[in-house]
């Protein structure tokens, strides 16, 4: 279990996270969720060990967080990489982290094949599109087997295909039984999530399904869910074609 | 005027861009430019700009062209708002009077309080920033806009704002292209697509055609359909009846209850 137990990270007075707490179960997939400037990276930040919280503690299986036991993504692809070849990005981090090199290859490997990137192995990072390059970030974490996985609104910068890839990619590794925690403005993007957290002004306001997040804030929605409530069905994580499957077998 | 690229052709390092690429942007139109990553998007507005020379190729559009760029933070170097605004029409040799009713002007056109002339450009939030990069431009009156994903990474209000304002200028008689990856904003706010391919087969289609009369053509520039409009078309191939298209998610949903009820599939 991660726990956030009244964690303060203060910019200023009014900027930053205030008395934060919550616990992330093992295997669960929270999307953190709020308006520019509430707090989500800063969170985040510090569920991944970058930032040392000014108050409270932040622990993982009762142990401080730190990385490698807590692998983040960024948003911008372009600003992860620091080696020459996806290979070396790959092992950049193992190394850096004490894994045998006998081990490395064998776990990079394992983990450009999570994401559909083998085939990249010898390419520089900058020849990569986008999408290949996020794909290319997320492996070089998932190599280095971290308990919890962080996403910081990893998609925004993708077109829309290679946005539904790596939505795919996220799902397989929630299926997989990952701990994940992913920010996002896309709506359409809630529906990977089982719990929302939403921060407001640095303090964590709503922590809910989706059905609760639907009925009690005035968010947008996905369109799923506004399909759901329209034609009265039971809003949860579905994509509209089962939705008027539904309504077309039971009229 | 309208924006005329004839024959460009762009290399970079030994790589092809574009080969004779031609496209015309009508004035006074929101171009949405959309095509997967490395199509070659912000390379086509970095020629219309003139900040890219083609190898060869010619390229008719007007002088006063403004470029937003997609981080708003690269773009930022004095230490108040304020002198933010007053960088660029100092230059021009601008009158103070002139600058301060430019700076009065466009602050209330992207909606930014005056409170924020003080602070630096850097203690905004997300969505201020993007505004502040926008009056910057906008501060010089260009006919001529080209942003390159302006919403990205803004949250669902500061979006809906940001596209309000650009909208609003746009109506004013002004030309916008936008490069974007978000096709729910192409079809709300859009006049016309241009569908970039990496097969170099590009398409310049109204927003109408795009969504709703040939679908596929966006499937095959690589791209996807709002799940809106993808259930639109899908009840409307089951009821075999044209339903109304739309703009917005809400007038899509009840266009498609309509057209259930009318077939009897809803009571």
């Amino acid at each position: 279990m991660l726990k956030c137990e009244q964690v303060t990270y203060r910019y200023n007075e009014t900027d930053g996270i205030f008395n934060i707490s919550l616990n992330i179960e093992k295997g669960e997939c929270v999307a953190l969720i709020g308006l520019n400037g509430s707090g989500k990276s800063t969170l985040l930040h510090a569920m991944a060990g970058l930032i040392n919280p000014q108050e409270g503690s932040i622990e993982w299986e009762g142990e401080a967080v730190r990385p490698p036991k807590v692998g983040i993504v960024f948003q911008h692809p372009d600003n992860q990489f620091i080696t020459t070849s996806v290979l070396d990005e790959m092992v950049f981090g193992l190394e850096n982290i004490g894994i045998p090199r006998e081990e490395m290859l064998e776990r990079a490997l394992a983990a450009l094949d999570q994401v559909g990137m083998r085939w990249a192995l010898e390419k520089h990072p900058m020849q990569l599109s986008g999408g290949e390059k996020q794909r290319v970030a997320l492996a070089a974490i998932l190599a280095m087997e971290p308990d919890v996985l962080l996403l910081d609104e990893v998609t925004s910068m993708l077109d829309p295909v290679a946005r539904e890839h790596f939505q795919q990619i996220i799902l397989h590794l929630k299926q997989k039984g990952w701990t994940i925690m992913y920010t996002t403005h896309l709506v359409e993007e809630y529906l990977m999530a089982d719990r929302f957290l939403m921060l407001d002004h640095g303090e964590l306001v709503f922590d809910g399904d989706l059905e609760q997040l639907a009925s009690s804030t005035q968010l947008p929605m996905p369109f799923t869910v506004e399909l759901q409530r329209t034609f009265g069905l039971n809003v949860k994580a579905s994509t509209w074609k089962e939705c008027i499957d539904s309504l077309w077998t039971s009229n | 005027m309208d924006i005329q690229l004839d024959s460009i052709t762009v290399e970079k390092e030994q790589y092809t861009v574009f080969q004779n690429l031609s496209v015309t942007f009508r004035e006074k139109r929101w171009t949405a430019v959309v095509g997967q990553n490395g199509v070659g998007k912000s390379t086509l507005l970095e020629v219309v700009k003139k900040l890219y020379k083609p190898k060869s190729g010619t390229v008719t559009a007007p002088d006063n062209i403004g470029y937003l760029f997609q981080h708003a933070d690269a773009q930022f170097f004095e230490p108040t708002v304020e002198k933010e605004l007053q960088f660029a029409p100092l230059h021009f040799g601008w009158s103070k009077e002139k600058i301060q009713q430019g700076i009065a002007e466009v602050l209330e056109m992207v909606q930014l309080d005056a409170s924020v002339l003080v602070k630096s450009p850097y203690q905004l939030s997300g969505g201020q920033k993007k505004r502040l990069a926008l009056a910057v431009i906008l501060i010089l009156q260009p006919t001529v806009l080209l942003v390159d994903e302006p919403t990205a990474g803004l949250d669902p209000m500061q979006k809906k704002m940001m596209l309000d304002v650009l909208k609003k200028w746009q109506l004013q008689g002004n030309t916008l292209i936008c490069i974007t990856h978000e096709m729910e904003e192409v079809l709300a706010y859009g006049d016309d697509v241009y569908m970039m391919k990496k097969t170099g087969d590009h398409q310049m289609k109204t927003v109408e055609e795009c969504f709703f009369k040939s679908p596929d053509s966006l499937l095959e520039a690589g791209l996807a359909l709002p799940p809106s409009v993808a259930c639109f078309h899908d009840v409307q191939n089951r009821l075999q009846t044209p339903l109304n298209p739309a703009r917005t998610n809400d007038k899509l949903l009840r266009s498609i209850v309509e057209g259930m009820k009318i077939n009897g599939i809803l009571d």
